[in-house]
């Protein structure tokens, strides 16, 4: 008689395959709900006109948080927003992991002045201006390449802002699990003298959207998602570079270098 | 899952590169699902295609409170039992993909039958819980909430399926 294992292994064996007629369909069904706009645009600008009450919402409590804080010389979110936007250079590591036993995705942006994007993820360099890729290098390949989905929908966010901000970084970064940033301070994070630890609303059911920042450069440091119930994560780390070439976000000089 | 979470706010925001994206990563795992709910491979396709065209018509309202594959495997068990009609089991060779060569296929195939056979001997409330459970990879207390049954009635479900299933396939 067969274990109980045996029999498992002998049911998982069970694997269909979808078939090439129901590739072909659902790809065409999908194809054609992109090409038409349907009832779907006026809810999305439904969507559109609640996340500008979000914001709203979002300025008032910001004004709440720094009345309440005023006395208490605490760093408000406006403030880390602020000086964020002062920042020349900046550098961002990311972090992804779908699952606690899958290697992470790696992502490191660089933005510079007037929309200068530099990003970097596999063997891939990819450069792109206002989110609009200019070039794309695999550096293990040496010749020009497509670049990673991840890459494009990282930048098609970073693109899609009017204004280059810490908002437009962590969202781009989120990609939507971000729903708003709240500016809610956890006072009750004593990690350490010099860093405040804010939080914000996912769409993740449970876990935590978290980002710090140093209490007297009022610099975002750090962000974190983290989804318990799966363990898959998004880490990304600031960093502030005092300068960068202007050959660093050159296609041509990539090109040229390579 | 995270990655998950973000190709569904993706498509919230009218990407529809996304709906392909979550199209081909769980494709193969529905129809291995929806095969064995059936117990008939040919009829596992059209679940599916039922399946994912309504989730495409109502994706951009779409929103997410758990597991995305959970969510798509409750809904290949919805359709799959309202189309639970007894009938004639046809054996459908899969994919061509599935195997390198013929004899291989053959043996493969070969196993699918075997599998599908065994499933379509149990009767259906207990070949539902194995397969969400062996299919679906979804934890007995999903299953439960899933179909409105306690959580030892789904463990019973599951014991009585696999005891079944060891008489048949041990032959």
């Amino acid at each position: 008689m067969k274990s109980d294992n045996e029999l498992q292994e002998q049911l998982k064996a069970f694997q269909l395959k979808a078939g090439l007629a129901l590739d072909q369909d659902v790809h065409a069904r999908i194809d054609q709900a992109a090409a038409s706009p349907g009832p779907s645009s006026e809810r999305l600008s439904v969507g559109i006109w609640a996340g500008k009450l979000g914001k709203l919402a979002i300025a008032a409590s910001i004004v709440l948080v720094m009345a309440l804080l005023w006395g208490q010389r605490n760093v408000a979110w406006a403030e880390v927003v602020e000086h964020f936007q002062s920042a020349d250079y900046v550098k961002v590591s990311t972090f992804i992991k779908n699952s606690p036993y899958e290697a992470p995705v790696q992502i490191q942006i660089w933005t510079g002045k007037e929309g200068d994007i530099r990003m970097m993820t596999g063997s891939q360099v990819i450069l792109a201006k206002h989110g609009r890729i200019t070039k794309v290098y695999d550096l293990a390949a040496q010749s020009e390449t497509d670049p990673a989905p991840i890459a494009v929908d990282v930048l098609a966010e970073i693109g899609s802002a009017e204004r280059f901000s810490l908002d437009t970084i962590i969202q781009s970064i989120s990609q939507g699990v971000l729903e708003d940033i709240t500016p809610s301070l956890l006072v009750d994070a004593h990690i350490a003298q010099d860093l405040v630890v804010f939080e914000g609303r996912s769409s993740l059911k449970q876990g935590m959207v978290r980002i710090y920042a140093l209490r007297q450069s009022k610099l975002p440091v750090s962000f974190r998602i983290w989804d318990p119930v799966d363990g898959s994560s998004i880490e990304a780390l600031f960093t502030y570079p005092k300068s960068l070439s202007d050959a660093f976000f050159d296609p041509y000089s990539l090109s040229e270098g390579l | 899952m995270i990655e998950d979470a973000w190709l569904v706010g993706r498509i919230n925001r009218g990407d529809n590169e996304a709906l392909h994206r979550i199209y081909e990563k769980y494709k193969h795992d529905l129809v291995t699902l929806a095969g064995a709910l059936l117990a008939d491979s040919s009829a596992a396709d059209d679940v599916v295609h039922d399946v994912f065209i309504s989730f495409i018509q109502r994706a951009r309202q779409f929103r997410l409170t758990g597991s995305l594959k959970g969510f798509l495997c409750t809904c290949v068990a919805n359709r799959a039992r309202n189309r639970n009609v007894s009938e004639s089991r046809i054996i459908h060779a899969q994919d061509a993909q599935m195997a390198e060569s013929p004899e291989l296929r053959a043996q493969q195939d070969e196993q699918v039958a075997q599998v599908e056979r065994a499933l379509a001997a149990l009767p259906y409330e207990q070949r539902e819980v194995l397969s969400l459970r062996m299919y679906g990879d979804m934890r007995f207390r999903e299953i439960a909430r899933e179909l409105q049954v306690s959580i030892n009635t789904v463990q019973g479900r599951y014991r009585y399926a696999m005891q079944k299933l060891h008489t048949i396939l041990d032959d």
